[in-house]
C-alpha cells in the first residue's frame, strides 16, 4: 500500500513546532504565526514600500510508512501569479525550521538567508517553479519510517502599495514525489 | 512483440482508483511476487523477470516485458504522487526499462503515454515523465545517465 502523505504547516517555537495538516483545504498567510489565522492579522497595504506576511513553513509527512522508498521530492506552483497587482510570493527550500517572526498585525520579518539560517539560498519568486521546472527538494523516507521527511519549503507574501484591499485569489502550490 | 503494454481498463474520474493499483513481478518460472502480499520493490529478482504488471482488483491494467534478448535488470517503476492544498491528490505510474521505452499510466483518466526516450521534446514537456532518481536497489544495474540515454 502507498504511504499516506500529508502537507504540514509548521508554526510555533523552533524547538517544538506545531505541525498542522493543511492537505484538505487551504491555508492563509498572515501577519501572525498562527497555523489557521482565518482573516485575522491580514497583511496591510502600505502607503509605500512593502509589507510582508510571516513566512509560511511547509513540509511533507508520511503518516504511514511507504512500502519501499519515497524520493525525488519536488515543489512547484502553477507558474502564474494570480494574487493580483502588488502581491508577490517568494520562497525557497530549507533544511531546518525557524519560527516566523515580525510585528503581529503589521509585517513579518523578511525571509532572507540572514534571518532564516536553514534556507538553501536567497528566496525567489515561487512562480518560477512550475510543474515542468519544479524546485527539487532534498530528502527521502524509507520503510518502516514515518513522520516528517524532506526539506521544508518556506514562502512569504509581499504586499506593495499598489495592491487592492480584500481577499486575494487562492494560489495552488504542489508537492510531487516518487514512491515504490 | 518483445515489449509493450497490455491494456488499461480503469474507469476515469476517481483518483482513488490508483490507490488500489499494485504491482506484480512475474518470473520466468511462472511464480509471481505481489506487492499486495507484502512484497517490496527491492525484493524483485530482476535477473529472472519475465514481465512486470500493474494490477487493480481483478484485472491487469498494464504489463511490460523486457526487450527481446534482455532480462529485467533495467526495470524502473514509480508511483508518482502530487499533493496540493488546493487541488488535492493525483497519482500516475511511471514504469519501463532504463534506456527506454517508458510508460506513464494514468488510472484516473484511463490513459497512458509511451516514450522511447525521456530526452525527446515530447517527454520533456510531460512532467509525469521526468526522470526518477535511481534507488539503491537499481544502482547495480543502471545510472541516471542510463535513464536519459536511449539504448
Amino acid at each position: 500500500m502507498p504511504a499516506t502523505v500529508t502537507i504540514r504547516r509548521w508554526t510555533g517555537s523552533t524547538g517544538g513546532p506545531t505541525k498542522t495538516d493543511i492537505t484538505a483545504g487551504t491555508t492563509r498567510a498572515s501577519t501572525s504565526d498562527a497555523a489557521a489565522p482565518a482573516t485575522s492579522n491580514p497583511i496591510p497595504i502600505p502607503p509605500s514600500g512593502t509589507k510582508l506576511s510571516y513566512w509560511v513553513s511547509t513540509r511533507l509527512s508520511a503518516d504511514t510508512s511507504p512500502t519501499g522508498t519515497i524520493n525525488n521530492i519536488q515543489w512547484y506552483s502553477d507558474g502564474t501569479n494570480s494574487f493580483g497587482t502588488g502581491v508577490t510570493c517568494v520562497g525557497n527550500d530549507s533544511s531546518s525550521y525557524v519560527q516566523a517572526t515580525g510585528t503581529a498585525g503589521d509585517t513579518g520579518t523578511a525571509l532572507t538567508t540572514g534571518n532564516h539560517a536553514g534556507l538553501s539560498g536567497t528566496p525567489v519568486t515561487v512562480f518560477g517553479h512550475t510543474t515542468g521546472s519544479p524546485k527539487a527538494i532534498t530528502g527521502s523516507v524509507a520503510n518502516p519510517t514515518t513522520g516528517d521527511f524532506g526539506d521544508l519549503f518556506v514562502f512569504q507574501i509581499e504586499v506593495a502599495s499598489t495592491a487592492s484591499p480584500g481577499t486575494i485569489t487562492t494560489e495552488s502550490f504542489t508537492w510531487r514525489y516518487d514512491e515504490t | 512483440m518483445s515489449t509493450g503494454l497490455r491494456g488499461i481498463n480503469i474507469p476515469p474520474g476517481d483518483l482513488l482508483q490508483a490507490d488500489l493499483v499494485t504491482w506484480e513481478a512475474r518470473y520466468t518460472d511462472g511464480s509471481v511476487l505481489r506487492e499486495r502480499e507484502g512484497a517490496v520493490y527491492a525484493q524483485i529478482e530482476r535477473n529472472r523477470l519475465a514481465s512486470f504488471c500493474l494490477v487493480a482488483p481483478g484485472e491487469v491494467i498494464a504489463e511490460i516485458w523486457p526487450r527481446a534478448g534482455c532480462n529485467g535488470t533495467r526495470l524502473v517503476y514509480r508511483r508518482r504522487s502530487s499533493v496540493s492544498v488546493k487541488h488535492g491528490r493525483s497519482v500516475v505510474f511511471f514504469l519501463g526499462w532504463a534506456g527506454g521505452p517508458y510508460f506513464v499510466i494514468r488510472p484516473d483518466s484511463g490513459t497512458y503515454t509511451e516514450y522511447d526516450t525521456l530526452m525527446s521534446d515530447v517527454a520533456r514537456n510531460d512532467p509525469d515523465a521526468m526522470p526518477p532518481s535511481p534507488l539503491p536497489e537499481e544502482g547495480e544495474y543502471f545510472t541516471l545517465d542510463d535513464l536519459l540515454t536511449n539504448k
